[in-house]
C-alpha cells in the first residue's frame, strides 16, 4: 500500500496547485505529462533542423526511455546517427524501428540507404523492394532500385524501375536523368537524349545532365549538337569532365587544336587528370606535333602507370617519329595492361 | 591619310618600272656592255640546245638551263629568258622550279614565248597549286586556238587531273619515304629498282661514270644506262656493283625491267635500234646468262619497254605501244606455253586497266594477283601516277584501278614501283632535294593508319552526382496535453448536505495505479482534477466516519477538452447503509476478481480496520439476462470472491457474509444497456457496528 503511493508521487510527480484565493482545490495530473517522450521527441527534431546532432540524439534517447516502444524515436535516431556518418548505429535505430512497425515503408526506405552506404547493394535492393510493398507510391524507391539494377548492368529493369518513379513524381529530373544513362547504354541514344533534355528542362542547373546528353548526340556522331551540350554544361558550371567531353567531340569533328585548348582546360582545373593528358596528346598526334603529344602521354603515365591506352597511344606516336622499338615496347605494354587491340598493332613490330 | 595614299602610289608605280620587260640591249646595259656581251654569248649557245630539244627530239634542256641562268643573272627581267628556264625546268629533274621563272615570264610579257600559260598551269599543277593550275588551265583554253580539239581535251583533262589532286592530297596514305642511301644511289640518275620477293637482292638503272665501255649517249649527253645490282646483309645494302658482262653491254642501254620473285630471272629493257625490246637473263649458279630476247609473241616492232613475271613464271604482263590497244602503250598478257616452251599468244588486259592515255610500268607483287602499274590516265593527278588493280578469280576481271595515293603518287611522273611479298616496302625512284644527285631510288614503307584511343567519363547516375538528402527526419508528432479533460464536483455531507473535506483518490484502472490523492476544499468541498483523456478512471472519497464513495468513468479521447461535474455525497457509518463498490471488476461471467479491482477492494479492507466492530453483508447483483440459477449462482460466487479477498487480507472471517442476489434486487431498469450496467454490481450493506 504505502510502496504503491509512493510509486504514484514519485512515477507522476503530481503537482497540487493550492489556489488559496479560490474555493475549489485544482489538481493536475498532467506534471508527468510534460516531461513526456513526445516532447522530447519534439525537441530532438528541432535539435537536428538546427544540425545539432548531438542535443537531437539526447532527446531522442531521452524520448526512449520514456516510451520504450517509441518506433518514430528509433527512426529520428537513426537518421541522426546517419547524418553523422554512425551508419552501423543508425542501422541498428532502424531495424528497432522495424520491430516494432514492420510495416513503416519509410524506414525500410532509410535502412535501404545505410545498406547501400556501406556497399551492400543487396540488401539495399531487397530494402526497397519492401518499402514498395508498404509504400507502391514510394519513387524514390523506385528510383534508387533503378540505381543499384543500372549498377548491374541491368539496364532494361533499371528503366522500368526510373520509369515507375517518373509514373508516381512526374518532376523527377533526376529519374529522367538516370533512364537516359540507361537508355544509352542499351545504345538507344534518340530515346536517351529525350531524357537528358527533358531532365534539363525539369532542373536547368543540372550540368551533368547537359554533359550527358553531349556525350550522347557525340555518340550519334552529331558533334555540332554535343559540343553545343557541353558548351551549356559549361555554363552552368565549370567541370573538367566537361572540358574533356567538349574537347573530345571538338577531336571528333576534327577540331583539333579546339580540342587541345579544352584539354588544357580540364587539366588547368585538375592537374592529375591523366585521361586528359591522354586525350591531349591524341590531338597533338592529329596535329602532326609527335614529340607534343609523347609528353603528354608520359604526364598521363606518371599518373596513372596503368593507362594501357596512353601506352597505346604513345607507341603510335613514337612509331611517327621513326622510333620502332619504343613503339613495339609501348605496345607490349599496353596489350600487358589488357589492350587487346594492342596485338594487332604488336604484328608490324615482327 | 594623304600621304600613305601618296607613298603607296609611288610604290605602285615604282614596282611596275621595276616589273617591266629588259631586253637584252645595248640602250639598257650602257655601263656594261662586257656583261651584255658575255650574256648574248651565252643565250645563243643555250638557245641551240633549246632549239634542238623543242623541235628535233633530244633532250638537251639540261645543257641550255646552266647557261640561260647565266644570262639571267645578269638580266633577270626579261620574259623570253625566263620562259625559256622554266621550259628548261619543266623538263628536268627539277619541275617545280619552273613554277617562279614562268610566273615572272608571265608578268614581264604575258606574250613572251608559245604557250606560255599553259606551261605556267602546269608548273602550278607541279606544285599542287591545284585552284591556281584550274585556272590558269581555264585561262589558257580562252586565248588558245579553239578549233584544236586535243588542245582543249589535253587542257580539260589536265583540269580533272587538278581535281583529283585535290582529292588525293586531301587524303594522305602515311608512309615513310627514305633514301636507300649512298651504297646504292650515287650522284648519277639511279632508277628503275626491282627487288626479289624477300628484298635480299636489288638491281637498277643506273647511269654513272662506271658504265660499262665509259661511253655518253648523245641523246642527252649522259653515260649510257648499266644495271647494277646490291645485296642486303644484316638489314643493310651491300654497295652496288655493276652487274658487268654479259649482263650489260658496251655504250648501249641496259636498263632493269624485272626480277622474278626467286631472283632468278632478270628482264631487261634493250633498244634495238629506237625499236624497244624485253630480253631475259638467267642466273645459272652464280653468273648470268646472256640476254635473250623474249619470242614475237612478246616483243614486236613496237616499243616494248616493262615487264614483270609472276612468281611460278607461268605469267607475264608488259608493257607495249603494239596494235589492239586502247591507245598509247597498254598492259598486255601472256601465259607461259609448256608444250612449246614459249609465251603464248598476248592479250590486251581490257579496258578496265587500260586507257587511251598510257600506260607505263608494269609490277606484279609476289601473290600474283596484285598488279601496280603507271598510268596517265585514270584519275592521275599529273603525269603517270602509280595504281593498283586486283584480279578477281571468281568473276575473272580486274578491279577498278585505284591510285596507291599521295605522297607517293605526285604531280610529276611516278613509274617503277615494286613492292616486297610482305607488303611493307616499296621501292621507287625520284628526283627529291634531300638526295645524292639526280634521280635516287627510295624506299616507301608503309604504316598502318593508327588512330590514338580518346577517353571519356560522365557521370551518368544523377544520385551519385549529386547525392541528395532522402533519410528525411520524421514529423514532429502531437503532445497529449491537447486531450486534456477536467473533472470537478463538491463533496458533501448526503444527509445534511454541509461541505466536507474529504481524500479523493484517482486510479488509472489500464495502469492500476493511483494518479491523484487529494483533498477537497474544507469550505466548499469543491475540486478539480485536470486528467488526460482516453483512459478509464477509478474515483473513490474517503472521511473519517463517513462510508467511502467509489465511482468509475471513462474520459473518452476527443480533440477538445471535455468537463466533467461529480456531486459527490458521503453517508455516515450507520447500520443499514449500502454502498456500491464500482470499481470491483470481474472477469466476464466468472467470479474471478480483475487486478484492476485491486484499489477498491484495499479501501474496503481498510474501512474494516478502521471501524473494527463493523460487520458487513457484500452481496453480488446481476443484470435480468441469462438464467436465474445461473445469475444467482454468479452473483452469489462474486460476492464469496470479495469476502474471500478480505478474509485472506486480514479480516476476521465472522464480520463477513457473502449473498448472492441475482437479479432480484435491480436499482435501475434491466430494459436499457445503461441500466442493465447499473444493476450488475458488488454492494455491501453495513449490518452492525
Amino acid at each position: 500500500m504505502k510502496r504503491k503511493i509512493f510509486l504514484a508521487t514519485t512515477l507522476f510527480a503530481i503537482l497540487f496547485f493550492q489556489a488559496k484565493a479560490q474555493d475549489t482545490v485544482k489538481v493536475s495530473t498532467l506534471a508527468g505529462l510534460e516531461n513526456n517522450a513526445e516532447k522530447f521527441y519534439n525537441s530532438g527534431i528541432s535539435k537536428f533542423a538546427s544540425k545539432d546532432y548531438n542535443g537531437a540524439i539526447m532527446y531522442f534517447n531521452q524520448a526512449l526511455s520514456l516510451k520504450q516502444d517509441f518506433d518514430k524515436a528509433y527512426y529520428n535516431r537513426g537518421i541522426v546517427k546517419y547524418e553523422m556518418k554512425d551508419i552501423k548505429g543508425a542501422m541498428e535505430d532502424y531495424n528497432k524501428a522495424l520491430v516494432l512497425n514492420d510495416t513503416c515503408s519509410q524506414c525500410y526506405f532509410v535502412r535501404g540507404q545505410a545498406k547501400y552506404a556501406i556497399g551492400n547493394k543487396t540488401e539495399a535492393s531487397e530494402d526497397y523492394n519492401k518499402t514498395i510493398n508498404f509504400n507502391p507510391n514510394h519513387a524514390q524507391a523506385y528510383y534508387y532500385r533503378g540505381g543499384i539494377l543500372y549498377e548491374l548492368k541491368e539496364y532494361k529493369s533499371a528503366i522500368e524501375d526510373f520509369d515507375k518513379a517518373i509514373q508516381i513524381k512526374p518532376n523527377y529530373a533526376y529519374a529522367y536523368n538516370d533512364r537516359g544513362s540507361a537508355k544509352r547504354e542499351l545504345e538507344d541514344y534518340n530515346g536517351a537524349a529525350a531524357d537528358y533534355k527533358k531532365a534539363i528542362e525539369l532542373k536547368p542547373d543540372m550540368a551533368f545532365a547537359y554533359s550527358n546528353l553531349g556525350s550522347t548526340l557525340r555518340k550519334k556522331e552529331d558533334y555540332k549538337g554535343a559540343i553545343a551540350a557541353y558548351d551549356n554544361a559549361l555554363k552552368v558550371k565549370e567541370s573538367y569532365l566537361a572540358y574533356n567531353n567538349r574537347g573530345s567531340a571538338r577531336y571528333d569533328a576534327q577540331d583539333y587544336q579546339g580540342a587541345v585548348e579544352d584539354f588544357t582546360k580540364s587539366i588547368k582545373l585538375k592537374n592529375d587528370y591523366s585521361i586528359a593528358y591522354n586525350n591531349r596528346g591524341a590531338a597533338k598526334f592529329k596535329l602532326k606535333d609527335y614529340k607534343g603529344a609523347i609528353e603528354d602521354y608520359n604526364k598521363a603515365l606518371a599518373v596513372n602507370t596503368n593507362y594501357g591506352y596512353a601506352y597505346l597511344n604513345r607507341g603510335m606516336a613514337k612509331e611517327l617519329i621513326r622510333d620502332k622499338q619504343g613503339a613495339c615496347k609501348d605496345w607490349e605494354s599496353a596489350v600487358a595492361l589488357g589492350i587487346e587491340y594492342g596485338k594487332t598493332y604488336l604484328q608490324d613490330c615482327k | 591619310m594623304k600621304s600613305f595614299f601618296l607613298i603607296s602610289f609611288l610604290l605602285l608605280v615604282t614596282f611596275h618600272l621595276f616589273a617591266q620587260n629588259v631586253e637584252f640591249e645595248k640602250y639598257n646595259f650602257q655601263n656594261d656592255k662586257g656583261g651584255l656581251k658575255e650574256a648574248k654569248r651565252n643565250i645563243d649557245e643555250a638557245d641551240d640546245y633549246f632549239d634542238k630539244s623543242m623541235k628535233e627530239g633530244y633532250n638537251l634542256f639540261g645543257f641550255a638551263l646552266p647557261l640561260y641562268l647565266k644570262a639571267n643573272n645578269f638580266n633577270p627581267n626579261n620574259g623570253l629568258l625566263n620562259y625559256k628556264i622554266g621550259v628548261c625546268y619543266l623538263n628536268s629533274a627539277w619541275k617545280p622550279k619552273a613554277l617562279s621563272y614562268l610566273e615572272k615570264s608571265y608578268k614581264l610579257n604575258p606574250t613572251a614565248g608559245t604557250n606560255l600559260r599553259y606551261y605556267l598551269a602546269q608548273a602550278y599543277q607541279l606544285n599542287m597549286e591545284w585552284d591556281k593550275a584550274i585556272s590558269t588551265y581555264i585561262a589558257y583554253l580562252s586565248e588558245a586556238d579553239k578549233n584544236i580539239k586535243e588542245t582543249a581535251d589535253d587542257v580539260e583533262k589536265k583540269i580533272a587531273e587538278c581535281r583529283n589532286g585535290v582529292v588525293l592530297v586531301k587524303n594522305p596514305v602515311l608512309v615513310f619515304i627514305d633514301n636507300v642511301g649512298t651504297e646504292i644511289n650515287s650522284s648519277f640518275p639511279d632508277y628503275a629498282p626491282v627487288i626479289s620477293a624477300d628484298e635480299s637482292v636489288m638491281m637498277f638503272t643506273s647511269r654513272r661514270d662506271n658504265t660499262s665501255g665509259g661511253g655518253i649517249s648523245p641523246m642527252d649527253q649522259m653515260y649510257w644506262e648499266d644495271i647494277y645490282i646490291s645485296t642486303r646483309v644484316n638489314g643493310k645494302w651491300t654497295p652496288a656493283k655493276n652487274m658487268g658482262k654479259p649482263v650489260n653491254t658496251d655504250n648501249r642501254h641496259d636498263a632493269t625491267v624485272a626480277l622474278s620473285a626467286d631472283g632468278q630471272k632478270l628482264l631487261i629493257y634493250l633498244d634495238d635500234k629506237g625499236d624497244g625490246n624485253i630480253y631475259e637473263c638467267d642466273l645459272k649458279g652464280t653468273s648470268w646468262s646472256k640476254p635473250y630476247k623474249l619470242n614475237d609473241n612478246v616483243n614486236t616492232k613496237k616499243h616494248e619497254s616493262s615487264a614483270t613475271i609472276s612468281a611460278d613464271r607461268n605469267t607475264l604482263y608488259f608493257i607495249s605501244d603494239k596494235e589492239g590497244g586502247f591507245g598509247k602503250h597498254d598492259i598486255f598478257k601472256c601465259t607461259w606455253d609448256a608444250k612449246k616452251q614459249k609465251w603464248g599468244e598476248a592479250e590486251n588486259l581490257g579496258p578496265t586497266v587500260n586507257t587511251p592515255y598510257g600506260e607505263y610500268s608494269v609490277f606484279l607483287h609476289p601473290d600474283g594477283k596484285t598488279l601496280y602499274f603507271s598510268s596517265e590516265g585514270h584519275n592521275t593527278m599529273g603525269g603517270y601516277d602509280i595504281f593498283k588493280t586486283v584480279w578477281d578469280e571468281k568473276k575473272k576481271k580486274w578491279s577498278i584501278p585505284e591510285n596507291i595515293g599521295y605522297p607517293i603518287n605526285t604531280a610529276d611522273d611516278d613509274i617503277d614501283f615494286v613492292l616486297s611479298a610482305n607488303g611493307k616496302h616499296a621501292y621507287f625512284a625520284s628526283y627529291k632535294a634531300d638526295g645524292y644527285g639526280e634521280k635516287d631510288i627510295y624506299m616507301i614503307t608503309f604504316v598502318t593508319p593508327k588512330n590514338p584511343v580518346l577517353n571519356t567519363e560522365d557521370n551518368l547516375l544523377a544520385s551519385l552526382t549529386e547525392p541528395v538528402k532522402e533519410t528525411v527526419i520524421g514529423k514532429a508528432v502531437d503532445v497529449p496535453s491537447a486531450a486534456v479533460s477536467i473533472l470537478k464536483g463538491t463533496i458533501f455531507d448526503a444527509v445534511t448536505k454541509q461541505m466536507l473535506e474529504a481524500d479523493i483518490e484517482l486510479v488509472d484502472n489500464q495502469l492500476n495505479q493511483i494518479i491523484a490523492s487529494f483533498k477537497s476544499n474544507s469550505a466548499t468541498g469543491k475540486f478539480l482534477v485536470s486528467l488526460p483523456a482516453g483512459k478509464n478512471y477509478g474515483i473513490a472519497v474517503k472521511k473519517e466516519g463517513y462510508l467511502f464513495h467509489s465511482e468509475n468513468f471513462d474520459i473518452p479521447t476527443s480533440g477538445v477538452s471535455q468537463e466533467y461535474v461529480k456531486e459527490i455525497g458521503l453517508n455516515n457509518i450507520a447500520v443499514g447503509q449500502k454502498i456500491v463498490l464500482r470499481n470491483i471488476f470481474f472477469d466476464f461471467g466468472k467470479s474471478t476478481l480483475r487486478p484492476e479491482s485491486t484499489n477498491e477492494l484495499e479501501r474496503l479492507a481498510k474501512l474494516l480496520t478502521d471501524v473494527p466492530n463493523m460487520k458487513i453483508e457484500v452481496s453480488g447483483h446481476t443484470d435480468s439476462k441469462s438464467s436465474d440459477e445461473f445469475n444467482m449462482k454468479l452473483s452469489q460466487a462474486r460476492a464469496q470472491s470479495v469476502v474471500d479477498y478480505l478474509t485472506t487480507h486480514g479480516i476476521d472471517k465472522s464480520r463477513l457474509t457473502a449473498k448472492g442476489y441475482g437479479k432480484t434486487k435491480p436499482i435501475a431498469t434491466n430494459d436499457t444497456d445503461e441500466g442493465r450496467q447499473l444493476n450488475r454490481r458488488t454492494e455491501f450493506e453495513i449490518k452492525s457496528k
